[in-house]
This record gives C-alpha cells, sequence and structure tokens, in this order.
C-alpha cells in the first residue's frame, strides 16, 4: 500500500512529465478508437462477399487500413512509453538504491501506468467519439446514406478496452524489464544526458543510404502506376530515415568546420540539430514513409470515396500522431539542455542569440522533416496528376495538410523548447 | 599601482524576492580586485560562495549594491555589453566542466572566440595553439562524453584561456580531478597569474588549492568574515593560516 501511495505522490510531484504523457495516450486512444468505429459500425461497410471458406472473404480495404493505423497507434503508445519510462530513470535508481525490490519498482511504474492509461481512456473515448460523430457523418455524405448522428457503435468501445488492456500488458512487460536490465549507476546518468551512441550491428558506408533515397525517386519517375507507387514511396523514405541519422551528421561536422566554425549562431544550433536528428531519426522516417505511403494509398484510392476518406482521416491522424510524438520527445529531450544554454549564456552569449539558436535549430530541423519526404511527395502527385487524372484541388488539399502540420508543429516546438531551457534566464538574470 | 579590474560595493543578494521566504544568500560585501590578483574565496557549504563569485563576474545581478567592472557598473550595461564583456574579458572554469556536450573538444574550445567574430583561420590556429599548451591538441575531434575528468577540465581550460582572457572565475575547478591534476592545475593558475598577469578568482574548498593564491576571503553566513593576505609569507606559512581559519568554525563546535 505505502508503494501504492508513494507511487501516486510522485506522480502528482512530476505532473508535467505525466501530463504530456497522458495526453499524448488520450490522443492514440482516440484515434484508435475513431478506427474502431470505421470497422465495427455496419453503415459504413458493404455486405461482405461471404463464399465457403473464409479465407476468400473480401475484406474492405477502409478495414484493412482502419486495422493498420490500429496497430501504428498501439506502437506509437509503445514508443512513448519507452520514452517516458527512460525520462523516470532518477526515480527508479533512487528507489532501487533505497532497498526496492525489482517488484517494487515494476509496480510502482505500473501503478501509475494503470492512472495515467485510465484518464486517458477516459477523455480517449470521449474525443474518439466526439471526432467519430463527425467524421461518420462525413463519409455517410459521400455513400449517401442517411445515418443518426449520435450513433456510435459499442463494439468499438469494446475494441478500443481490449487494445487498451493488450498495451497495457505490453507496457509491464517492457517496465520489467526495462527496470530488470538497467544497473543504479546507468539509470542515475540516463536523464541528465543526451548522448546517443551508434549501436548499429552491421555498420554500412552512408552513401548507401543516398542510394536507397535516390532509387526511390528514380523508381518513382521512371515508371507509375498506382498500386506500385507505394513501393517507391516506401523505398525512399526509408533511405530518408537512414540519411537522417547518418549522413547529415557527418555533413553538418565538414560544414561546421569549413564555414560554420565562424558563426556564433549556426555552429551551436547546428551542433544541436545533429543530436536532434540522432535522437528522432525513427520518428522522422516514420515521418517520412507514412506520409508518402498514405497519400500513394489516397491516389490509388482516388475513385472509391469511402476508402478514399478512410485514407484521407488516416492521413491526417498519422501526421499528427507522429507530428504530436516528436513534439513530445523534442521537448522531453529539450529538458536535458538547460546546463546547456546556461552555459552559454554565461560565456557571453545573450537571451536573444540564444532564442536565435533555439529558432534556428527547430526551423532547420522542421525544414528536413518537410522537406525530405516532400521530393518523394510531390513526384508521387505530379505522376498522378500525368496518368491518374487527380485534381488540382486534391494536390493543395494533401500539401495544405503536410504545410500547416509542420509549421504548427514547428511553432509548438519552439515555444515549448524555449520555455523549458530559458525559463531560468527569464526569471533569473536579465539585463534588459 | 595596478589598475582596479573588479569592484563589488556592498552587495547584497536576495533570492525569491516577494516569496513567502526569500533567502538572504549574501549580505552588505564589498571587494576590490585589481589587474594580477589571484583571490581565493573560502566558506562552508551555503555560505554564499558561489552567489558571491556569480554576482560579481556578471553570471548574477545583485539585489541591492553595485558591481564596476573595468570601471563601468555593470546594472547600468545592456544585455549585448555585458555578453561582449565577458567573451572578451573573462574566462569561466567550474566544477562541473561545462562543456557544451554536442559540440566536439575543438568546438567547444572555440566558442569564444566564434562570438567575438574571430575569423575562421584565426580561430583554427589560437584552438591549435591553446589545445597544444594543454595537452588536449589530441582530442580535438572528440566529444566531451569521450574524455576523462582531467581531459575534460583541461579542455575547459582551454576553452576560458582561449580569448587570453583578464579574468579568471573559477568555481570549485579541482572538485572533480584528482590530487595531480589539481596541483597541476594549480601551477598553470600560477604560471599565467604571475607570468601573464592574469587575475583569479576562485572558489575552493581545498586550503592546500587556496594556498596557491595571494588573498583569501572566508566567507560565512553571506558576510566575509576573514580576509588573509599571503604577503610574505611561504606557501606553507600561507596554508597553516588557511587551515587556522578553516579549522575555527570546527573548534567553535567542540567548545559549545
Amino acid at each position: 500500500m505505502g508503494n501504492f501511495k508513494f507511487s501516486m505522490r510522485m506522480l502528482k510531484k512530476e505532473y508535467k512529465k505525466s501530463l504530456v504523457y497522458t495526453l499524448t495516450l488520450a490522443l492514440v486512444t482516440a484515434v484508435t478508437f475513431l478506427f474502431f468505429n470505421i470497422i465495427d459500425n455496419p453503415h459504413l461497410m458493404d455486405a461482405p462477399q461471404q463464399t465457403s471458406q473464409w479465407f476468400y472473404t473480401q475484406m474492405p480495404f477502409s478495414t484493412m487500413l482502419s486495422f493498420l493505423i490500429i496497430v501504428f497507434c498501439a506502437f506509437m503508445i509503445v514508443f512513448a512509453n519507452n520514452f517516458y519510462v527512460s525520462r523516470k530513470t532518477d526515480e527508479i535508481a533512487i528507489m532501487t538504491m533505497s532497498g526496492s525490490t525489482f517488484i517494487n519498482v515494476t509496480l510502482y511504474l505500473i501503478y501509475q501506468n494503470i492512472l495515467m492509461t485510465f484518464i486517458a481512456f477516459i477523455i480517449g473515448v470521449i474525443l474518439g467519439s466526439g471526432i467519430s460523430m463527425c467524421v461518420n457523418q462525413f463519409i455517410y455524405s459521400y455513400i449517401h446514406y442517411q445515418g443518426a448522428f449520435f450513433y456510435i457503435p459499442m463494439n468499438a468501445i469494446f475494441d478500443t478496452i481490449i487494445c487498451i488492456l493488450a498495451i497495457l500488458f505490453g507496457q509491464l512487460v517492457y517496465t520489467s524489464g526495462f527496470v530488470y536490465r538497467k544497473d543504479i549507476s546507468y539509470l542515475l546518468s540516463q536523464e541528465k544526458t543526451n548522448i546517443s551512441q551508434d549501436e548499429r550491428i552491421f555498420k554500412f558506408p552512408s552513401w548507401i543510404y543516398i542510394v536507397i533515397y535516390l532509387f526511390g525517386v528514380v523508381s518513382l519517375v521512371m515508371s507509375y502506376n498506382s498500386v506500385s507507387a507505394i513501393f517507391p514511396c516506401f523505398i525512399g523514405s526509408m533511405g530518408i530515415g537512414c540519411m537522417i541519422k547518418y549522413n547529415f551528421p557527418k555533413l553538418f561536422h565538414i560544414m561546421k568546420s569549413k564555414k560554420w566554425l565562424a558563426d556564433k549562431l549556426k555552429l551551436i544550433s547546428l551542433s544541436n540539430l545533429y543530436y536532434s536528428l540522432r535522437r528522432a531519426y525513427i520518428l522522422v522516417g516514420l515521418y517520412a514513409v507514412s506520409s508518402s505511403v498514405m497519400i500513394a494509398i489516397m491516389i490509388m484510392q482516388k475513385d472509391n470515396p469511402r476508402e478514399l476518406i478512410t485514407a484521407f482521416i488516416g492521413f491526417i491522424v498519422v501526421t499528427i500522431l507522429i507530428l504530436a510524438s516528436i513534439i513530445y520527445k523534442y521537448v522531453m529531450e529539450a529538458t536535458t539542455r538547460k546546463l546547456f544554454y546556461y552555459n552559454l549564456y554565461k560565456m557571453g552569449y545573450t537571451y536573444r542569440q540564444l532564442k536565435a539558436i533555439i529558432k534556428q535549430e527547430v526551423t532547420y530541423f522542421y525544414s528536413l522533416l518537410f522537406g525530405l519526404p516532400m521530393v518523394i511527395i510531390i513526384l508521387s502527385l505530379i505522376q498522378a496528376y500525368l496518368h491518374q487524372d487527380i485534381t488540382i484541388h486534391f494536390m493543395i488539399m494533401i500539401l495544405a495538410v503536410q504545410i500547416i502540420s509542420d509549421i504548427v508543429a514547428c511553432v509548438f516546438t519552439y515555444i515549448a523548447y524555449k520555455k523549458n531551457v530559458l525559463k531560468v534566464l527569464e526569471e533569473g538574470v536579465r539585463y534588459e | 599601482m595596478s589598475k582596479e579590474i573588479l569592484v563589488a560595493e556592498n552587495v547584497t543578494k536576495i533570492y525569491g524576492v516577494g516569496t513567502k521566504n526569500p533567502v538572504t544568500a549574501l549580505e552588505d560585501v564589498s571587494l576590490k580586485m585589481y589587474e594580477g590578483d589571484f583571490v581565493c574565496v573560502m566558506g562552508p557549504s551555503g555560505s554564499g560562495k558561489s552567489t558571491f563569485i556569480n554576482n560579481l563576474s556578471t553570471i548574477d545581478v545583485p539585489t541591492k549594491g553595485k558591481v564596476f567592472i573595468n570601471g563601468k557598473e555593470v546594472r547600468t550595461m545592456g544585455e549585448n555589453e555585458v555578453g561582449q564583456f565577458r567573451y572578451q574579458n573573462l574566462g569561466f572554469i567550474f566544477q562541473e566542466f561545462n562543456l557544451l556536450d554536442s559540440l566536439t573538444i575543438f568546438e567547444n574550445i572555440a566558442v569564444p572566440l566564434t562570438l567575438s567574430n574571430t575569423p575562421l583561420s584565426e580561430i583554427k590556429e589560437r584552438v591549435q595553439l591553446v589545445a597544444k599548451k594543454l595537452d588536449v591538441d589530441i582530442l580535438l575531434d572528440k566529444y566531451p562524453n569521450e574524455c576523462s575528468g582531467g581531459q575534460r577540465q583541461r579542455a575547459a581550460i582551454a576553452r576560458a584561456l582561449v580569448t587570453n582572457p583578464k579574468l579568471i572565475v573559477a568555481d570549485e575547478p579541482t572538485g572533480n580531478l584528482d590530487s595531480q591534476n589539481s596541483h597541476e592545475l594549480l601551477e598553470l593558475f600560477k604560471k599565467l597569474n604571475e607570468e601573464e598577469g592574469v587575475s583569479i578568482l576562485m572558489v575552493t574548498h581545498d586550503s592546500m588549492i587556496a594556498s596557491y593564491s595571494q588573498k583569501l576571503l572566508y566567507i560565512k553566513d553571506g558576510h566575509i568574515a576573514e580576509t588573509i593576505e599571503k604577503g610574505n609569507l611561504s606557501q606553507k606559512e600561507y596554508f597553516y593560516k588557511i587551515v587556522d581559519v578553516n579549522s575555527v568554525e570546527s573548534q567553535k563546535l567542540f567548545v559549545d
């Protein structure tokens, strides 16, 4: 019981960390709920063409896509949990040093997780219900069906509960594994560090990743049809993730020693960008893969309104989810940089220069995040325009979603990052 | 007569002004530092040593009182001017090394030069020169987390010295070093002070380290409780005087 009380007290004390995590969970739950609603809503389905053998049953594309997005949501929760636990290493280390057993520490984290997941579930289902009602009406209007506004399939709630319980079980396994594997000195050093190691088993030369990216781009240009476009989009975007991690840092290093060493802002902002990119390369790669592949899917389904709408909603929510995760990760990483910026201030950087450094780093980060997949996206849109008669209106809509979401995420990240690292200077030492 | 480099007049620092529990970390403290001075600050934990040097070196702003640097009051300087003053005149060295972990050792040392708009070729030249002097030239392409504690401290010193500062501000610079590295660092400070006329303001807990200075300020509860000048004393005699000052507090505990 003492462990439970302590765990709740610490959750309250560290509410900032927990709040962002809970909101991420709530958002993911809402999306999971929305897509279970699409799967379970009988008004959104065609009657399945049953045959005598179950494997010949035709599954609607939207169901398959919804299922994939739910799997993606589960992955996002595991990722958020992984990162959340890795930012609680001080607490875990202190508990271990104070004599808590492996079971106690695991339970401590699980109690917190259960409470946060419960709150996130309530918020997520309420939010998801609201979104689902609107989305249902939107799809109904496309398929010319008159459905009740407040109708939500009960199965969507049950399926979401089952999904969340499965994820909770996954969190239990991950958390206990984390506590079991890490020793105290490792745990104590982790929250304050922002160093990332090259943990590749096979170290390919970095030009390979450029070739992979270019292969995707060239394949899109050379031959095109709506179904086969998914493959080059996927390959090219995979190349982006690897380039971000292994090519750009080297490029920055060379550019710094040749030119930017004498630039007081770029020297710092690009050094930080190097780390931010290395830490977030999975998310950046995922963003590239999901956005380009989802657009390819939308183009593929352009003549089927229901599937197109499902894919379009999927595209928006996946984009929002990944950007939310990037903001979350970026802001959490920023908490390890308070001393870094304070040291720069001590060396003679002004408050205004520090703000400019943060702005530069965040802007470059989002420019890369947006710019690299944009080559693939624009190519596939042009090809689709030439070969499949997609409208200019459709192209603008897709690009607008990408651009607006990217700008909003960039502004959010900048504000949160700045607030985190420069707060000490705003409150204490100012000369203006 | 040497020129006054740093003057503190009745400096008071109160943390949490306007809150329920304001804490006076420093009260009515004054100090004059001349070019070429080597001043050491000692005192028990929480006595206000770090607050003292932070307020004197423009890192923090006093609640009351004035700090003059090169004859100019810090409070009247704009943010840009204070920043410029720091990278042109001050070299900071701290216990935690405070190297920037996303920059290589080379880039870390180069930062103050970059700030002062030094041309690229000169930056490279001066970094190489100071790195050689401090024996960190083989580490220049490494990141701080790839270096040992002693190496990181030497790199931090190289960064502090690369602009040829007039004043070095060091807060427990030997706190994370073994005795060999500590004495090497102090020998270097002594050489810079005696041969190049660099002023040094240093906080330490170690009486032996403090004995390298010319003047000792003993701070207790935010006041300067005692000042000792080395004068014509040998380092050994000066060391014993410092030990005496430090042990008075401990002795009082026995009597009480």
